[in-house]
This record gives structure tokens, sequence and C-alpha cells, in this order.
């Protein structure tokens, strides 16, 4: 009997929302996500006043999309047996629900949630505590602190230098207003992306998202001014120190890159090479890993993070070690010195491989995925193409910029209190 | 892993490792520094942090216990670990497999092997014995408090309420429109997390939630009334709690490892894991079934773990 394989089909509403439909017929978990490109770093935006917006709007505003006239949203969802959540980073904001039942239904809701903003002062008052108290738990999160120092010692300017959430001062001083204004100019439909993984069929999900208001009538976005970000090449801060009720010293070494431009794919590109590049140095590829292990330069809390966007671009190194500073002299050594041949080159791409296609057998964190391509205009198998397709050439090119980048070095420590 | 031949390759790999020890000196030494470095990591999360310091007081229970050790790991030895390994294989030993296999072929190559045992699994589920409700407080420097109430629930897994016990556990907390988030988060905006979770295996069920420290007594008061409320919970909460368990159950077909956790689950009752069954019986529990079931919870810890500038 002929079986429907899983196949994929993209379209775009008459409102011009963009929405892609993975069809995954023997799976039972179903997901939908809809992203708006709205996040921590959009804190440059001005509003109606000609002010920039205070940072934690994205997220605030992610909070309160749950409220409704009609009635409790969340207790909508779970009535259907669907788990609704959100989140916001720094590019964007994210709403989605799993379910394995009820996904028409469930859809609906979801385009609801994000077609509407309506709010009361005294509803963003009490929402302001709960916002403060994640804030908190964040702060209380050592890992957090690295990455929040990190940005403050790189940037100078650039709004990634605040918190997603913003900060307690910040948080304290938005009001229904500058909620509203955000959603009116961000929530519109032609800007937002939709991915759906499901087992019903492309032709049911279409049905689904047309009938919906969103989906129908063509409007112009409402337009957006920002300040421009004026960054310069050198770090902000070359070191940071600080101290936490923790067990074992943690640090950051990060390098400010050059790296990126105005060409998503570029810099999805260059991301992939350099992280290559990096792994093929410093992970257990190279055979000299166990002798740091061994030495105890390293252990298994040792992590890289590359991230090449439109606005910025960076490495970290994240370790742990009781003097860090026997650490950041290593990778002062070891950072001029990257190599990736072809060997290594070819096996990083099968292991990639391998991870993308374990991926596409996890419909939640599949789409959470997409949707995040999606806002970037990218798509997910042209990406499996891009590091596919990445050659020795494209390794040297990252390995330059990397080596120009090596005098804009921020160390960032975070200590145990004596 | 769908072909045979790599398959039956696999479980002779798999099958020498768990019976060969490949440990050395050298690895043993590494794996030493990177499980206490593990320890100090889950010190320096508050809520973990607090976890652990909050069942210490039920020791020597196996609740109390730290499964991940503490600093006498460094003291392990290469003999210590041999020998324990070799006592593990005298226990019963459960192997599982999913995959578009043939299931006689698998079978086969497997009665062959040493998983082949005439053992009966071992009840490795427990009740926390109740004692009598007390209330410690530690000091961290944080930005926030954790507040941990603990319940022994007096149900244990093998027990038929305890699926009762589950889906009243998802009702009281672990939904956005459970008792305790609608209450303490979105009336009285105290706490961005609360959650009650049931840890079945020691029959604990623990309300877990980040707070200011100047709120504790007003959190733990309100916490305190939902069980309370929780005797006149709606009709529509507990199908809300029950739709939830039902598609968190049906979305583990989708998920090997969650496949393999619910089948070994249900091996500790020496039975087969029959996903249409429980279906049937969650949907058939009674609203007075699953109040009943989480009446029969004792508290019997209040822990805080107390977020200050400075200690």
């Amino acid at each position: 009997m002929f079986k429907q394989l899983e196949t994929i089909e993209s379209f775009v509403t008459p409102s011009n929302m963009k929405v892609t439909v993975l069809y995954k017929p023997d799976f039972k978990q179903q997901s939908m996500i809809i992203g708006v490109p709205f996040g921590g770093i959009h804190s440059n935006v001005l509003n109606k006043q000609g002010h920039p917006y205070h940072s934690g709007l994205a997220h605030f505003l992610e909070h309160k999309l749950f409220e409704s006239e009609s009635g409790d949203i969340m207790a909508a969802f779970s009535s259907l047996g669907a788990n609704v959540n959100a989140f916001t980073s720094y590019q964007e904001t994210c709403y989605y629900f799993n379910t394995t039942s009820n996904f028409a239904q469930s859809c609906d809701l979801l385009l609801n949630l994000v077609s509407s903003c309506t709010l009361s002062e005294e509803s963003v008052e009490k929402e302001k505590g709960i916002i403060v108290s994640e804030l908190a738990m964040y702060d209380a999160m050592v890992d957090q602190a690295l990455v929040k120092n990190m940005y403050q010692a790189l940037y100078h300017n650039h709004p990634i230098r605040n918190d997603i959430g913003g900060d307690a001062d910040n948080v304290n001083a938005i009001f229904k207003d500058e909620l509203v204004d955000a959603f009116e100019r961000f929530y519109h439909p032609s800007l937002m992306h939709c991915v759906c993984v499901t087992n019903q069929s492309i032709e049911e999900v279409k049905t689904i998202i047309l009938s919906h208001p969103l989906a129908q009538n063509p409007s112009l976005p409402p337009q957006v001014v920002s300040l421009p970000i004026e960054e310069p090449n050198e770090v902000a801060l070359l070191n940071v120190s600080k101290t936490m009720d923790i067990e074992e010293s943690k640090g950051i070494y990060a390098l400010k890159l050059n790296a990126h431009s105005n060409n998503p794919m570029e810099n999805m590109k260059m991301q992939f090479a350099i992280r290559f590049i990096l792994e093929a140095s410093l992970s257990e590829m190279n055979p000299q890993y166990q002798e740091w292990i061994d030495e105890g330069l390293i252990n298994d809390f040792f992590d890289m993070d590359v991230d090449v966007s439109t606005t910025y671009s960076y490495v970290a190194f994240i370790c742990e070690h009781e003097h860090l500073d026997h650490v950041f002299a290593w990778l002062d050594r070891a950072l001029p010195s990257l190599e990736c041949d072809e060997v290594s080159l070819n096996q990083l791409k099968r292991r990639y491989l391998g991870m993308s296609l374990k991926a596409l057998n996890k419909p939640s964190s599949l789409s959470k995925q997409m949707i995040r391509y999606a806002l970037n205009d990218l798509d997910f198998f042209d990406v499996l193409h891009l590091f596919q397709d990445m050659s020795l050439d494209d390794i040297q090119q990252a390995k330059m910029s990397l080596l120009s980048s090596l005098k804009n070095v921020s160390k960032v420590k975070i200590e145990p209190i004596e | 892993m769908n072909d045979e031949t790599q398959n039956d390759a696999f479980v002779s790999w798999a099958l020498k490792v768990l019976t060969h020890l490949l440990m050395s000196e050298e690895t043993l030494k590494e794996a030493k520094i990177n499980v206490f470095q593990n320890i100090k990591r889950e010190q320096e999360n508050s809520v973990k942090h607090a976890l652990a310091l909050s069942a210490e007081r039920f020791l020597p229970q196996s609740y109390g216990l730290k499964v991940e050790g503490d600093e006498s790991v460094m003291n392990l030895t290469l003999d210590e670990l041999v020998m324990f390994q070799s006592k593990l294989f005298q226990q019963p030993t459960a192997c599982f497999q999913v995959g578009q296999l043939d299931q006689g072929l698998v079978m086969n190559h497997l009665k062959k092997s040493i998983l082949n045992q005439d053992k009966t699994s071992l009840s490795t589920y427990t009740l926390l014995n109740p004692l009598p409700l007390d209330r410690q407080s530690v000091s961290k420097v944080s930005s926030q408090s954790v507040l941990i109430k603990t319940y022994a629930t007096t149900i244990d897994y093998a027990d038929e309420r305890y699926l009762a016990l589950r889906v009243g556990a998802i009702a009281l907390g672990s939904l956005p429109t459970s008792l305790l988030f609608t209450t303490v988060r979105e009336k009285h905006s105290l706490c961005y997390f609360i959650t009650a979770n049931v840890i079945a295996f020691d029959g604990v069920l623990n309300i877990i939630t980040g707070i200011d420290k100047e709120n504790v007594n007003q959190v733990s008061q309100l916490i305190d009334e939902q069980w309370e409320a929780f005797k006149e919970v709606s009709d529509e909460l507990i199908s809300q709690a029950k739709l939830m368990m039902l598609n968190s159950l049906r979305s583990s077909d989708d998920d090997v490892m969650s496949t393999i956790n619910l089948m070994y689950a249900s091996s500790l009752k020496n039975e087969v894991f029959d996903l249409n069954r429980v279906e049937s019986l969650i949907l058939d529990l009674s609203k007075e079934d699953i109040i009943d079931a989480m009446n029969q919870c004792v508290a019997c810890n209040e822990f805080v773990l107390l977020g200050e500038t400075h200690v």
C-alpha cells in the first residue's frame, strides 16, 4: 500500500504572513509556532513620541499577550489538551503550542493570541512583579551572569548589552501605551512567520490558517524607525571580574568579531565555518584535547559559542577553573594556530548532517529551529546544503576573520565569594 | 537502528561493554573529576541545591540520598568499581529495544545473551515515611529565595490510586490553569514559577517556587490554602489535567527514550506498558478519586533557601 511520505510546503497568506507546513504523518505530537521579529535587541526602536523603547519591552509584551478580552487563553489551550508557551530571544518573540489532539482549534487559538492586544493598566502593573521575579531567577544563575557580563564587556552601545527581559527599573517604567505601540508596529501579519509540524494534511492546515482573519486582509506594516547602532570594533571592557555564591570560578573568553553582514545566508555560512575550525582545533577531534583535560585546563564544562548576526558577531569560550588566567593564557596561545584539514572538515559535515537529521524527529524542537531560520529568511534544508558545501577556502576565510579579531578580546571572570 | 545485522552487532558490543569494565586509573580519575565538578555545579543552582538540602532531613530514606553522590566520590577506587559492576549483573536486568525490528529475531538474540535471566524485577519504588512537619532555612547569596514544601504521598507507584495522584498534582500545580499558578503567580504576582511535582519512586510530592524572601510566609500560606481549595476543585480543571497527562503520554510514542522510560517504569510493577489501557484508566478517574488521592498527602517539611545580598 502506498504510504504518504513526509513533505514540506511553504506559502504566503493574503495578509502576507509566511507559513511553512511540515507534514509528518507518523508522529503523534503536533506543533505550531508563530514568530515575530521583535526581541531583546529592539530597544533602539523609537516609539510614537520619538523615544527609544525601554529594554525588556518585547519580553513584557510576550507575557501580556496571554491576556484576552474573551477570557483566559491559557485555560482555553488547557481545555484542548495543548501545551502553550512563548519565549523572547534577542532577535524575536515566538509563541507555540504542542499537542496530540484538537490541532485545528489550537491553531485558531494561537492565531487569535498574536492577533490582538487588549490590556488594562491594572494588569500591566500586576505583571511587573512576575517579570521582576523572573529576572531575579535568571540573576541567580551563574551561566546567565556570565553571558550578561560578556555582552556588556564586548559592546559599548549595541542593544545586546541589555538583558532580553530588561532590568527591574526598565520593567517598572513600562506602561500600557508603550506595549500597545510595540504590538501595533511588530505584530503585523506581513512580519510574522508561522511553522506547523503536523500529521494533518497540508491542505487541511492551509484551510485552517487561511480561514483565520489574521491571514486574510493585506495591509502595509507600520513604519519602524530605529536609532542607528554605532558600535566600535574594539571591546568595551578588556576584563570583568565579579563574585557569586558559587563553588568554582567560571569564565568567558570572548572575541568580538567583525564577521557579520546584512546577508543572513552569508552570516550563517560564516557561523558554521567558524564553528568548524574551532571544533576541529579545540574539541575532542584534536588529539591534544586529552592532554588539556589531563592538565586540568578544561573539563566537561568547557564550551564554545559562535553567533554571527546581521548587527554583531562574536565567539565565546566558556570555562571553569580555579585559576581562570591559566585557561585564558592557553586560549591566547591556541587561537592563533587554529587548523581544520579536509579529513576534519568531512567529519564535521557528517556530524552536523547527523545532528540536523536527528532534529527532524522532534516536532517541538524542530518547529523552534525552523522558525528561527524563517525569521532570518533562511530555510532549514538550504542550511543543510550550506554546511555540506563548505570548502577549505570558506574555513580559511573564517580563520582570517578570527585572526583579525584576536586583539578584541574580553575576559570575564565570576569567582566564588571569599 | 533498523538493520538486523547491525542491531546484533550493537547488542553484542553493548553487552561486552557492560560486562567488561573498560576503565583504567586514568579514565577513572577523569570521571571522578567530572562527577565532582557536576556535584559542585548542582550546588550553584539554587533550586537543585535547595532540593538536595531539603531532602537531607529524610535520610536514611531513599529520598534523602543524593543520586549524584558527594565529595567522597573522589575516594572511589578501581577495585570498588569492578566489584560494584560484578554485583550489578547479579541483579535483575531489564533490556528494551525500540525500533523497526523483527521482534522474533531480536528476542531470540537476547534470549541467548546474558540478559536472559530468570529473576523477578525488584520493587525499586518506595514510600516516604512521613516525619513531623518541620521548617528549615539556609541562607545563600542570591537574588531569589526558593521555597520547597514536601509531602509524603502515602500512595506508592504500584497503587491503583497512583494515576489519580498524578492527575491531582497536575491540577494543583503543573498547569498554567492550576490552583497554585493562578493564585500565587497570576492573582498575587508573587512568583514567576511554581510547580507541584510527584517523585514517583520515592512517594514524594514537592511544591517548588522561586520568590522574594519577604514573601515566604505569605506564599507558604497561599499554598496551604490551595490544598484546602483542592477539595472543591472544578470539573474543568480536572478535565484539563487529564488531557495534559494523556497528551504527555501520547507524545512519548514519538520519542524512543520516553517509550523506554514508560516501559521500564511498568516493568517495575511486572507489567507491560499499554498506552490504551492507561488512557482508559485516566479517563475513568472520577473527581472524587482524585480528591481522595490528594487527601492522602501528608505535609512533612518546609524548606527555604533564603536569598540574601550577603551571608
